[in-house]
């Protein structure tokens, strides 16, 4: 769904504190990227430079084409040397030809601006580092765009066993992650856990010792659907959700606070036990909503209030 | 004439100098202009080609994706004997295609982003193109109410000259003086009459070739702003389709979808290709004519303002006053007549 010009800001504002509320760990994608590309789509950087503001009707995320419109300026940005971008005066120049070119092309500068200095979301990404050399302990993280417009880290910890793999150690502790890997998590990112935790083991040869799956998103506000069963006083102001499912050897059992999923029984390892949570961002009367929601279905949540600035209908 | 009747000149006083100047400064603006359309028309078929790149690329991954549908519906006993080996395989180039989408999709949003920046470099170059030619104007219509004002003077001098002869009222020594001024004033004014003519001959001389520019790159605008809508929306459109890929990448819908929306592309790609043509005419034609036309103007104005200044008597600048006036006259009936610029 596209947003109507006057709500983009808000939109953007509203997204922007209920994630710095929520203040992600590292098995979310990073805050601080997060953060820089909503700026990077505010029209009150960039103007209306990342037009049309799209966003999905199912999650209220931003959608993919309009993120990804800030990522292909970031390009063209990181491209252009900083010296020759246009001055005040000949912006200014511009704009006494014609007020929205000369507009633009300010909007373009200060875009790219910010955009030189931040990282952004990316659309798809595998990193990993060694955690440790004797016995070989590895972290790897998929971030991705889902396709739905929420915000995924796909996090693994593994223990190498010295098998065929697409995750090598080099030198002192430099892993080298083979492209076939980010294939494979393209493919299966959305498997159930108990599914995924055999596949990794088996295609990078050995024991995985945490994995843990989180969302940003859905981003709940008026007008967006939700899901079956939820009551709608939660979709009457804002709430964002951060899930994650976990599953961990330091983990016994299983934990479930995850309102909006039911508890299913899985078939891990019995080295592993899950953990799955929901926290949420929310405001105004949304924040007591939530939580009789959650009570209601046995579950205790974490529901942040975020401040007054965003209360604001979107 | 006495000096309450005259009207004042407008703008600069005009010199041989700041004349020669002014057209050293033209010719120099158009020299520049001409190096960046050169410029602009390189980068303009270099981004069409490109975006043209981008989407074929697109299209061929959705060739592919069409193979791997049909194989995978493929009910033919040796397809059935042969997909429990396959299958694996299959699977993975599928979705390697779904991640290979996104990738080719992000260099065509990227090509697109630099198209819409440079459609906006294109409408800047021809604001200032169009401010040359409104410059041009400015000084044409300067030069001719100066050229007409100097030629009022020139003949009010000689007629107080042929006058002075037969004033009987004057004694010889007055009389001496006031031939002595006018004479001064009446060869004076006569320079002014010349440089102001050459003035806007110089402004008519340039203004086709200004004209030409600015309607070049008008054009380059139009184009690259339709062609970059176009595409915009098409790439739009398959960016929705691919985003949904990957979550539900075996459920035929979704390639279903994709397709439709991919087929849009081949417009696209049919709105390049005649983009890209139209933009090597632009640099096969448009160009060297325009290079010649202002190399031209620049050479034949050069040294016409000297030669002209020199020798100038009494019966030339009587007669070119009356022509001066003559032409004053046909201009104001032209711009009566809404003679386009």
């Amino acid at each position: 769904m596209k947003l109507p010009s006057q709500r983009v800001a808000p939109y953007l504002r509203a997204l922007e504190a209920s994630l710095e509320a929520l203040a992600p760990n590292d098995d979310f994608v990073p805050l601080a990227e997060g953060v820089a590309h909503l700026r990077a789509l505010s029209p009150g950087l960039g103007g209306d430079q990342l037009a049309p503001a799209e966003v999905s009707g199912r999650t209220g995320m931003p959608g993919f084409a309009w993120l990804d419109r800030a990522r292909a300026e970031q390009v063209l940005a990181m491209r252009t040397d900083p010296r020759d971008e246009a001055s005040d005066a000949e912006l200014q120049r511009a704009a006494s030809l014609d007020p929205a070119l000369g507009q633009r092309l300010r909007g373009r500068r200060d875009l790219h601006r910010h955009l030189r200095q931040h990282e952004l979301l990316p659309a798809l990404r595998l990193q990993g580092a060694v955690r440790r050399l004797e016995p070989v302990d590895v972290a790897i993280w998929y971030d991705r765009m889902a396709p739905d417009g929420r915000w995924l880290r796909l996090r693994v910890e593994l223990r190498l066993d010295g098998g065929r793999s697409p995750l090598r150690v080099h030198g002192a502790g430099r892993l080298h992650v083979d492209d076939t890997l980010q294939h494979f998590f393209t493919r299966h990112f959305a498997d159930r856990i108990d599914a995924l935790v055999p596949q990794l083991e088996a295609a990078c040869s050995g024991e995985v010792r945490r994995v843990a799956r989180s969302w940003i998103g859905p981003f709940w506000f008026p007008g967006i659907a939700l899901p079956e069963g939820v009551p709608e006083a939660l979709g009457s102001g804002l709430l964002l959700h951060a899930s994650t499912e976990v599953a961990s050897v330091d983990i016994e059992g299983e934990v479930h606070h995850d309102p909006l999923v039911r508890p299913m029984e899985e078939r891990l390892p019995p080295h592993l036990g899950v953990f799955r949570e929901r926290r949420f961002a929310a405001t105004g009367r949304v924040v007591a909503s939530t939580r009789a929601w959650a009570a209601e279905r046995g579950c205790r949540n974490v529901v942040v209030s975020v401040g007054g600035g965003v209360r604001r209908r979107l | 004439m006495s000096d309450r009747n005259r009207r004042a000149y407008l703008g600069e006083q005009l010199t041989h100098a700041l004349l020669q100047r002014r057209r050293e400064e033209v010719s120099q603006r158009q020299g520049r202009a001409v190096a960046k359309v050169d410029r602009l028309l390189v980068t303009q078929q270099t981004l069409g080609e490109e975006l043209g790149d981008g989407l074929s690329s697109l299209a061929q991954t959705r060739s592919e994706l069409q193979t791997l549908e049909q194989s995978a519906s493929d009910t033919s006993l040796l397809a059935s004997l042969v997909r429990p080996f396959t299958a694996r395989r299959t699977a993975l180039a599928r979705r390697s295609v779904a991640q290979g989408l996104i990738q080719q999709y992000e260099q065509v949003s990227v090509r697109l982003r630099e198209a819409t920046a440079f459609s906006d470099e294109l409408k800047l170059t021809a604001l200032e193109l169009q401010q040359e030619v409104d410059r041009l104007h400015r000084e044409l219509g300067e030069a001719l109410h100066n050229q007409r004002e100097a030629a009022t003077r020139v003949l009010a001098m000689e007629e107080a000259l042929a006058q002075l002869a037969s004033d009987t009222e004057l004694t010889p020594e007055q009389r001496e003086r006031r031939r002595d001024r006018y004479t001064f004033d009446l060869r004076t004014e006569t320079v002014a009459l010349e440089l102001f003519a050459s003035a806007a001959e110089h402004c008519r001389t340039h203004l086709p070739a200004a004209r030409s520019l600015r309607d070049t790159v008008l054009r380059l605008h139009e184009d690259m702003a339709e062609y970059v809508l176009g595409a915009t929306h098409t790439v739009n459109a398959a960016g929705r389709r691919i985003q949904g890929l990957g979550m539900l990448a075996d459920a035929p819908i979704v390639v279903a979808e994709l397709q439709a929306s991919l087929h849009e592309l081949d417009q696209a790609m049919r709105a390049t290709a005649d983009y890209v043509e139209g933009s090597q005419a632009l640099i096969a034609e448009v160009l060297p004519e325009l290079s010649a036309r202002v190399q031209a103007q620049a050479e034949a104005t050069s040294s016409v303002l000297h030669s002209e200044l020199t020798h100038l008597d009494r019966k030339k600048s009587r007669a070119m006053a009356e022509r001066a006036l003559r032409e004053a006259a046909e201009e104001e009936i032209r711009d009566l007549l809404g003679d386009e610029s």
